[in-house]
C-alpha cells in the first residue's frame, strides 16, 4: 500500500514542523513542506501529492492566488485542497465555500487532533 | 553554525578563522564596523565575534546598534586587558561574554561553543542526527556510517548537517550557498552540486545503499526518507486501515509523545524570534504616534501578528494568539488607525510580551477568570458569559465569538450562571430567559410559569452594583418581554432564531462601545496615603486607577496607561504638579486631557496658577467623597461624550 503525501504550503516556520510531526507521526503520512505559494506551484506537478496544505496568507502569493493557479492546471486540478487559515470570520467563510477546497483548517489548531481532521476531510 | 568574526588586526583574524574552520564553522570575516553591519543586514549568523578596537567605529557602539536595531545574536566581545572599563560598557550594550586578550584559544572555541548551545536549540536538539546507520555527531562533529568515521570536507559536513536537521525542507542550491559558504568565497551554484557529488560518492564508499540526498529536479535538494522509517510508517498506516487490529491504539502514545517534544522545541523557538516581532511592533507604534507610519510597516505588521494568531494559539499561547488578533485587527487596512490609536497598540504590544512568556502559559489554559484580575493589564481580552440551555446555538457562538478575540463561557443553568458572575464578573452576558429548553413558543414555556428562569437572574442582575451589561436573547419577542427587558436595563434584546454570527456581531458591536466608556483615571501624588484613598473610592466607581507616587516614570506611565483623566497633586518633588500639567498640555497627543488638580492650598493665587497652567478644575485637600464623585464621574462623562462625537466625526 502507498504512503499518502501531502504538500505542505505554509509561510510559518514554527507550525509547519509542528504539523509535519503530527501528520508523520500520527498517520505516517509523508509530508512535504515548502515556505512560499511560487515554491509550492513549482514543486506540486513534480510531486504530484495526494493533498495539499495550504496557508491563505502569505507574502508574494497568498493561497488563494495559489489556490486558482492549481485549479486552472488539468494535470493537478483534482489534488484535493485544504485550506489553513487564520481568517475564518463568517465574511471570510462564506468566501471559502465559493472555492471548491476539500476542508478549511482554522488557525490555531490543535496539534493532537489535526491529523484526524484532515483524514476526515479526505475521506482517508 | 555562521559565525562573522569582526576584528581588524588581521594575524589575529587568520587564526581565528582557521581554527573556527576546522570546528565545521562557516565564517565570514570583517575588518571594521561598517562591513559587519552589512553582512548582519545581508546574512543570517548564529554568533559574532567583535573586537572592541575597530578603525571606524568600536564594538561598543556596533553591539548597540545590533541590539537597537533588534538582532539577538549573541555577541562575544575581544577586549584589552586594560580595557575593563570598555568591557563593562560592552555588556551593558548587550554583548553576551567576552575574552581578553591575548586568550588561549582552546578556551576561546569553548566559550564560542557554550554562547551557540545557550542561544540556539542546539541544546534540546538531539547530540546527534541519525538516518537509518547513517550518523551525525554534532558535539563531536563525526559522521559514521555503520560505526565507520566518513571523512568529509567542511562543506559536505555542513550540507549534511543541513539536510538533517530540517529532514522535510527542500533547499535550493542558492539557499545552500547562503547557509553552508562563506560571504567571502563566491562560488557558483556548481560548487553545491559538486560538493553533493563528492558527499554522494563517499557515503556509496562507506556502503551505504540508498541514497539519502533526494534530488528535486529544477527546485534543490532534500532529505530522503530513511528506509527504515518508510517500513515502520507503512506497517502503521496499515495497521490504522485494518478495523480489527488494534495496533493504531498501542501506537498512539508514541506519536502524542513525538508531537509533544516537537511542540516544546517550536516554543522555544518561537519565543526567540519573539524578541524581534515586538521590537518591529513597538517600533511600528512609535511610528504611528509620530504620524510618520509607513505604509510597507503597518503590513509588516500585520502580517506578523497574523503568523502570531496561529503559532501562538497551537502551542499553547491562547490569549497571546487572541491578543495577536486584536493587534491583527488595529492593523488591518480596512480599520481606521491613528496617532490617537497608538498608546492603545502599545498596551496590547505589551500584553503580547507578557503573555507569551513561560510563566504566562499555564494561567492561559485555565478557563476561569480570577476576580483580583479585574483590570489586570495582562487580561485585556472581553469576558463574554452565555446563560442559555441551547447547547447547540451555545457552542456556535462561542466558536464565532472566539474569532473575534472574545473569551467566553457557558452557564447551562442559574446556579453556574451566579457562580460564574460572582467568581469571573465577565464584561457582558448574553442571557435566554426562557428555561428549561422545550419548544420556545409552547405557552407553558413563559417565563411565569417558571419558579425561577431567566427573569429571575435578570431582576438580580438589575440589582447588581456594579452593573453587568446584558444582552437578552429569546424567542418570547412580544411588547411585554420587551417592556421587561427594558425595565430592567438590558442593552439589547435578540429574538430567536437567529444564526450564530449575527448574535456575535451584536455582542461585538456592544464590547467595543464598553471598551470606549471604560474610565481610566490616572493620580500622580507623592503622599502614599492620599494615593490608596483615591484607589478604593475611584474602583469603587468601576474606574480602572492607575497610581505615580514618583513623577520620574510619568511620560512613560501616561503614554502606556492612556488614562481619560488625570489627577495631580500641586506640590512634589523634583517635578510638581504645574510642570506636568504643562508638560500635558503641550503635546499634540495629550493636550486635551481632563485634568484635576489636588492641593490643600485653596487661595485665589494658587487656584489661578492652576487654571493658567492648564488645570480643569481642582479639588481641595482633604478629599470629600461627595465632591471626588460629582467632580471626576461628570469629567470623565463629558469626556465619553466628546470621544463618541469625535469618533463620529473621524468616521463622516
Amino acid at each position: 500500500m502507498t504512503t499518502k503525501s501531502i504538500l505542505l504550503i505554509d509561510d510559518e516556520p514554527n507550525l509547519v514542523q509542528v504539523i509535519a510531526v503530527c501528520l508523520e507521526s500520527f498517520k505516517g503520512w509523508k509530508v512535504c513542506v515548502v515556505n512560499s505559494g511560487k515554491e509550492g506551484l513549482q514543486i506540486v506537478e513534480a510531486l504530484k501529492p495526494d493533498a495539499i496544505l495550504l496557508d491563505v496568507m502569505m507574502p508574494e502569493m497568498d493561497g488563494i492566488e495559489v489556490l486558482q493557479n492549481l485549479q486552472k492546471n488539468p494535470t493537478i486540478q483534482d489534488i484535493p485542497v485544504i485550506l489553513l487559515t487564520a481568517k475564518v470570520q463568517t465574511c471570510d467563510r462564506k468566501e471559502y465555500t465559493q472555492m471548491d477546497v476539500a476542508g478549511i483548517i482554522a488557525k490555531p489548531f490543535d496539534p493532537l487532533k489535526i491529523a484526524d481532521e484532515i483524514a476526515q476531510m479526505l475521506g482517508w | 553554525m555562521k559565525i562573522l568574526v569582526v576584528e581588524d588586526d588581521q594575524n589575529s583574524a587568520a587564526i581565528l578563522l582557521h581554527l573556527l574552520a576546522e570546528s565545521h564553522y562557516a565564517i565570514d570575516s570583517a575588518l571594521d564596523a561598517e562591513t559587519a553591519w552589512q553582512y548582519v543586514e545581508t546574512y543570517a549568523y548564529d554568533l559574532i565575534v567583535l573586537d572592541i578596537i575597530l578603525p571606524d567605529s568600536n564594538g561598543i557602539e556596533l553591539c548597540a546598534r545590533l541590539r537597537n536595531a533588534g538582532h539577538t545574536i549573541p555577541v562575544l566581545l575581544l577586549t584589552a586587558k586594560d580595557g575593563m572599563h570598555d568591557l563593562v560598557m560592552g555588556l551593558e550594550a548587550g554583548a553576551d561574554d567576552y575574552m581578553v586578550k591575548p586568550y588561549n584559544f582552546q578556551e576561546l572555541i569553548a566559550r564560542i561553543r557554550a554562547l551557540l548551545r545557550r542561544y540556539s536549540d542546539c541544546d534540546t536538539l538531539p547530540k546527534e542526527f541519525i538516518w537509518g546507520n547513517l550518523r551525525l555527531d554534532f558535539g563531536a562533529n563525526k559522521v559514521t556510517y555503520n560505526g565507520q568515521i566518513l571523512h568529509l570536507t567542511q562543506k559536505e559536513y555542513r550540507l549534511l548537517e543541513l539536510f538533517l536537521r530540517y529532514p522535510q525542507q527542500i533547499f535550493s542550491r542558492s539557499t545552500l550557498l547562503d547557509r553552508a559558504w562563506s560571504a567571502g568565497e563566491f562560488p557558483s551554484e556548481e560548487a553545491v552540486t559538486t560538493q553533493i557529488k563528492g558527499l554522494r560518492q563517499k557515503l556509496k564508499a562507506a556502503g551505504i545503499s540508498q541514497d539519502p540526498i533526494e534530488t528535486l529536479y529544477g527546485l534543490g535538494y532534500r532529505l530522503r526518507t530513511a528506509p527504515e522509517q518508510v517500513t515502520a510508517r507503512v506497517a502503521e498506516s496499515q495497521a490504522i486501515d485494518n478495523p480489527e487490529n488494534n495496533l493504531k491504539e498501542n501506537n498512539s502514545q508514541q506519536p502524542d509523545v513525538k508531537v509533544k517534544e516537537i511542540m516544546a522545541l517550536m516554543t522555544q523557538k518561537l519565543q526567540a524570534s519573539l524578541v524581534d516581532v515586538i521590537a518591529m511592533l513597538q517600533h511600528l507604534a512609535i511610528a504611528l504616534q509620530e504620524s510618520s507610519l509607513d505604509p510597507d510597516l503597518r503590513h509588516e505588521g500585520f502580517m506578523e501578528a497574523h503568523r502570531l494568531i496561529g503559532s501562538l494559539g497551537t502551542l499553547g499561547f491562547p490569549i497571546g494568539s487572541a491578543i495577536a488578533r486584536q493587534i491583527e485587527q488595529m492593523l488591518t487596512i480596512e480599520f481606521p488607525l491613528a496617532a490617537t490609536n497608538s498608546a492603545e497598540l502599545m498596551q496590547l504590544i505589551g500584553d503580547l510580551q507578557i503573555n507569551t512568556s513561560d510563566a504566562s502559559k499555564e494561567n492561559q489554559n485555565q478557563t476561569e477568570v480570577k476576580p483580583e484580575s479585574k483590570f489586570s493589564a495582562n487580561l485585556k481580552l472581553p469576558q463574554l458569559l452565555i446563560v442559555d440551555d441551547d447547547k447547540k446555538l451555545v457552542l456556535e457562538i462561542k466558536r464565532e465569538a472566539e474569532n473575534f478575540g472574545i473569551v467566553v463561557q457557558i452557564a447551562y443553568d442559574l446556579p453556574t450562571a451566579r457562580l460564574k458572575i460572582t467568581n469571573s464578573s465577565p464584561d457582558l452576558i448574553l442571557l435566554d430567559i426562557l428555561f428549561p429548553d422545550r419548544s420556545e413558543n409552547h405557552p407553558e414555556n413563559h417565563p411565569e410559569n417558571h419558579p425561577e428562569n431567566g427573569l429571575t437572574l435578570l431582576n438580580e442582575l438589575a440589582a447588581r452594583e456594579p452593573k453587568i451589561p446584558t444582552v437578552m436573547m429569546t424567542a418570547a419577542g412580544g411588547l411585554s418581554d420587551r417592556v421587561v427587558a427594558a425595565r430592567n436595563g438590558i442593552c439589547a434584546f435578540i429574538e430567536k432564531p437567529i444564526s450564530a454570527a449575527e448574535v456575535v456581531q451584536t455582542i461585538a458591536e456592544i464590547l467595543n462601545q464598553k471598551r470606549s466608556d471604560h474610565h481610566k483615571v490616572m493620580v500622580v501624588d507623592d503622599d502614599p496615603h492620599i494615593l490608596k484613598v483615591l484607589q478604593i473610592l475611584l474602583e469603587k466607581w468601576d474606574i480602572e486607577v492607575m497610581l505615580l507616587q514618583e513623577p520620574q516614570q510619568f511620560w512613560q506611565v501616561l503614554e502606556t496607561f492612556s488614562p481619560n483623566l488625570l489627577m495631580l497633586d500641586l506640590i512634589m518633588p523634583e517635578y510638581s504638579g504645574l510642570d506636568l500639567c504643562r508638560a500635558v498640555r503641550t503635546s499634540a497627543l495629550w493636550f486635551d486631557l481632563p485634568i484635576v488638580f489636588l492641593s490643600s492650598q485653596s487661595d485665589r493665587k494658587t487656584i489661578r496658577q492652576l487654571f493658567a497652567a492648564g488645570a480643569d478644575d481642582y479639588l481641595s485637600k482633604p478629599i470629600l467623597e461627595e465632591d471626588l464623585q460629582i467632580r471626576i464621574l461628570s469629567r470623565l462623562e463629558r469626556s465619553r461624550i466628546s470621544r463618541q462625537i469625535a469618533d463620529i466625526v473621524n468616521k463622516v
